[in-house]
């Protein structure tokens, strides 16, 4: 009888032991001891939230260091500046939209705060960066609840009111937008990965901004520019956003910024252009989309230059009236691929004439929205080729300087051509064995 | 089981299968050194879309050709005659008919894919799911053409006859229908979009493309328009498989209907 009192005893003791346990003095108590300008090691397990951070304090945990809040407001509200957090999983935050705000995993009010190494989830907003400047954001992943439920969480990342700031090496995945800026300048956004969102980037009223070697896939729309001015994209690479009226970058009502060297692989538009001006559009490729460039006539003077087409369905769509876009520069066009046939007698690598792109596929698109369903069919060709029989096609662009550039070769050619000769090879063999058999 | 051997042995020995299949072995292999051409996490994706894209050319012609040319065997052989004499009714020869071509073809194809798969994997970020979603759409696309061939193997009284319906058929359904749709688009409103939604629908070259899209994450179905969400009324699986049944039973029904027995002269 006492042994089995002793084992059940012992059993009891190592399942308790074994669950996960919440700190025995509360976080908060723990920050509050924590001097001015020190530095709060935390253990490798749960802690619980909601905290508020009041002065500059580092919070250092391991893996498996989380902070779990009450689901009744913001997990960790930051007050104060040169506050650190790193090496934190922040968890269980309100997603209440009937409160007076919207709550977020971290909220951060203060200046030159940094937040590394962090993991955020089960929150409407991951972190909130609101009325300061100069914080430093790295190797953050937050996940939202999936694209089924937009309407109810709330965004990746979110400045607003700020300034300065550099977001790196994020993850953004499966909320609503994945960095979203409202009247926040001179921000570097560099090196994260967006998918699965609404807008991977969502930009309004804000100026002087640069985005550089972001990844915005499987979005419903890649990145969103409106009435902003100022900003450099560069490098960024744009694919698979797919859905209705999908792009990969639309710039709306915005001016002077400049897309420098981007890529736009299977979007089903890769830039739209709408009610915009005298924005630089150079060096990108577009591979693969369903529209290259839609550019509704409402915008006007904007410079394309050494962009790169290939195997888009269409190339450029201009919808609207006529309006005025520079499609080279200092002797610059596009490059068109093989779709345009460019003469370049002299080799200086630029076409010795100028250059009509030319469609009608315009006018569905212009029509009804439904037409894009139709933009991978196989019929599109011909309804093109019919057009340009029937001479209804219009003129997209007018490239005084088209670009020639010869193909790469493809990364192994070998694979090809082997195959046919496997095959051949087998065939024979098969020939040979039936007429020794016979 | 018979049919099935007996559908093997003639499909094996034969060319047309393997002409078929040659060419889509041959076009995979280009499709996927274009697809190392793109950033690594988007290669696989891109890949089974240019897949099915090539798909929906060669896959309609070769089902139709090699299921209307077995039928039509068949008859001129008077192999079919002699069954339907013994044993067999006219239902239960062609329903044993179809289980075996589609179980001769669709099992060439499908393991071609498998031992393409092989190769995914080797150079590509290979997903079992995503492509487990493209044989899906290969093998709905094989049954559906199968039938379809079956039933002008079936209508069709001379080999010319049967070429030309076939070619026909084929250009139908890859070009012809998306040109009329196109023409129409235009009128398509509010109002009656639902009817446009289940005439687009109906075609499984549409909906094969927009079942693969969506369950590869690519076609988002969140965000869209009140035209759009009307016009997608229900999920791309629910109207595929409305397709499959809808084409199958219409085919197969329409063969018993209008048999022929052969070249009268």
């Amino acid at each position: 009888m006492n042994r089995l009192l002793i084992l059940f005893v012992g059993i009891g003791v190592w399942i308790f032991s074994t669950l996960p346990v919440s700190a025995d003095v509360s976080l908060q108590k723990l920050i509050d001891a924590t001097p001015i300008n020190g530095e709060l090691k935390l253990d490798s397990q749960k802690y619980e939230g909601n905290i508020v951070i009041t002065k500059p304090i580092a919070i250092i945990g391991k893996k498996g260091t989380t902070i779990r809040g009450d689901g009744k407001g913001n997990v960790v509200l930051i007050k104060a500046s040169n506050v650190t957090l790193k090496n934190l999983t922040i968890e269980h935050g309100s997603l209440n939209r009937s409160s007076d705000e919207e709550y977020s995993g971290i909220r951060t009010m203060g200046e030159h705060n940094q937040f590394i190494n962090l993991v955020i989830h089960d929150v409407y907003h991951g972190l909130y960066i609101n009325s300061s400047k100069h914080n430093h954001v790295n190797n953050v992943k937050v996940t939202g609840q999936g694209t089924g439920k937009l309407g109810s969480q709330g965004n990746g990342i979110q400045l607003v009111r700020t300034s300065h700031n550099i977001i790196e090496n994020s993850t953004i995945a499966n909320t609503r937008d994945g960095i979203y800026v409202e009247y926040a300048d001179k921000n570097e956004i560099r090196n994260n990965l967006v998918s699965e969102t609404r807008y991977g980037l969502h930009y309004m009223y804000s100026n002087d901004n640069t985005f550089y070697k972001n990844r915005f896939n499987k979005n419903t729309g890649g990145a969103a520019i409106m009435h902003s001015q100022g900003i450099m994209l560069k490098e960024n690479q744009f694919s698979f956003n797919q859905g209705s009226r999908s792009f990969g970058l639309i710039i709306q009502t915005s001016s002077n910024n400049t897309v420098l060297d981007n890529e736009f692989y299977l979007n089903q538009r890769g830039i739209y252009l709408e009610q915009s001006t005298q924005n630089r559009i150079e060096g990108n490729k577009f591979f693969h989309n369903d529209i290259g460039i839609e550019l509704w006539t409402t915008s006007t003077s904007q410079v394309f230059t050494k962009n790169h087409f290939k195997q888009n369905v269409a190339n450029v769509l201009t919808i609207g009236t006529e309006s005025y876009n520079q499609w080279n520069q200092n002797g610059k066009g596009n490059y068109w691929g093989t779709e345009l046939s460019v003469l370049d007698l002299d080799q200086d690598q630029i076409g010795d004439s100028p250059v009509e792109y030319r469609s009608s596929l315009y006018k569905l698109v212009e029509e009804n929205e439904l037409a894009y369903l139709f933009l991978k069919s196989p019929a599109i060709k011909i309804y093109e080729k019919i057009n340009e029989v029937l001479s209804t096609q219009k003129v997209m662009v007018v490239d005084e300087f088209p670009l020639i550039k010869k193909d790469e070769q493809p990364q192994a050619p070998w694979i090809p051509a082997a195959i046919p000769a496997i095959l051949i090879v087998g065939w024979i063999f098969i020939k040979k064995r039936r007429s020794r058999l016979s | 089981m018979n049919y099935i051997w007996k559908e093997w042995l003639e499909q094996s020995r034969g060319k047309g299968l393997w002409l078929g299949l040659a060419m889509v072995i041959l076009s995979s292999m280009f499709l996927m050194m274009e697809a190392r051409s793109y950033p690594d996490e988007l290669g696989f994706d891109a890949f089974l879309l240019s897949l099915y894209d090539m798909n929906i050319y060669l896959v309609p012609i070769f089902a139709l050709f090699i299921s209307s040319f077995s039928i039509f065997q068949e008859k001129e052989l008077k192999t079919s005659m002699i069954l339907l004499t013994k044993k067999e009714s006219n239902r239960s020869l062609m329903m044993k008919k179809s289980i075996a071509i589609q179980t001769v073809v669709i099992g060439a194809f499908v393991g071609w894919y498998f031992i393409l798969a092989l190769l995914m994997k080797w150079f590509l970020q290979f997903q079992l799911s995503s492509f487990l979603y493209f044989v899906a759409t290969v093998v709905v696309l094989l049954l559906i053409f199968n039938q379809l061939g079956l039933f002008l193997g079936n209508i069709t009284n001379t080999k010319m006859q049967l070429i030309g319906a076939t070619i026909f058929t084929w250009f139908l359904f890859v070009f012809l229908i998306d040109l009329a749709f196109i023409q129409y688009v235009p009128s398509v409103s509010y109002q009656n979009v639902k009817l446009f939604s289940w005439l687009y629908f109906l075609d499984p070259l549409h909906t094969l493309r927009f079942y693969l899209e969506t369950s590869l994450g690519l076609f988002s179905l969140n965000n869209m328009s009140r035209l759009m969400e009307k016009m997608i009324w229900m999920a791309p699986w629910k109207f595929l498989l409305i397709d499959l049944a809808f084409w199958m039973t219409l085919f197969f029904e329409l063969s018993i209907l209008f048999r022929s027995k052969g070249d009268k002269s």
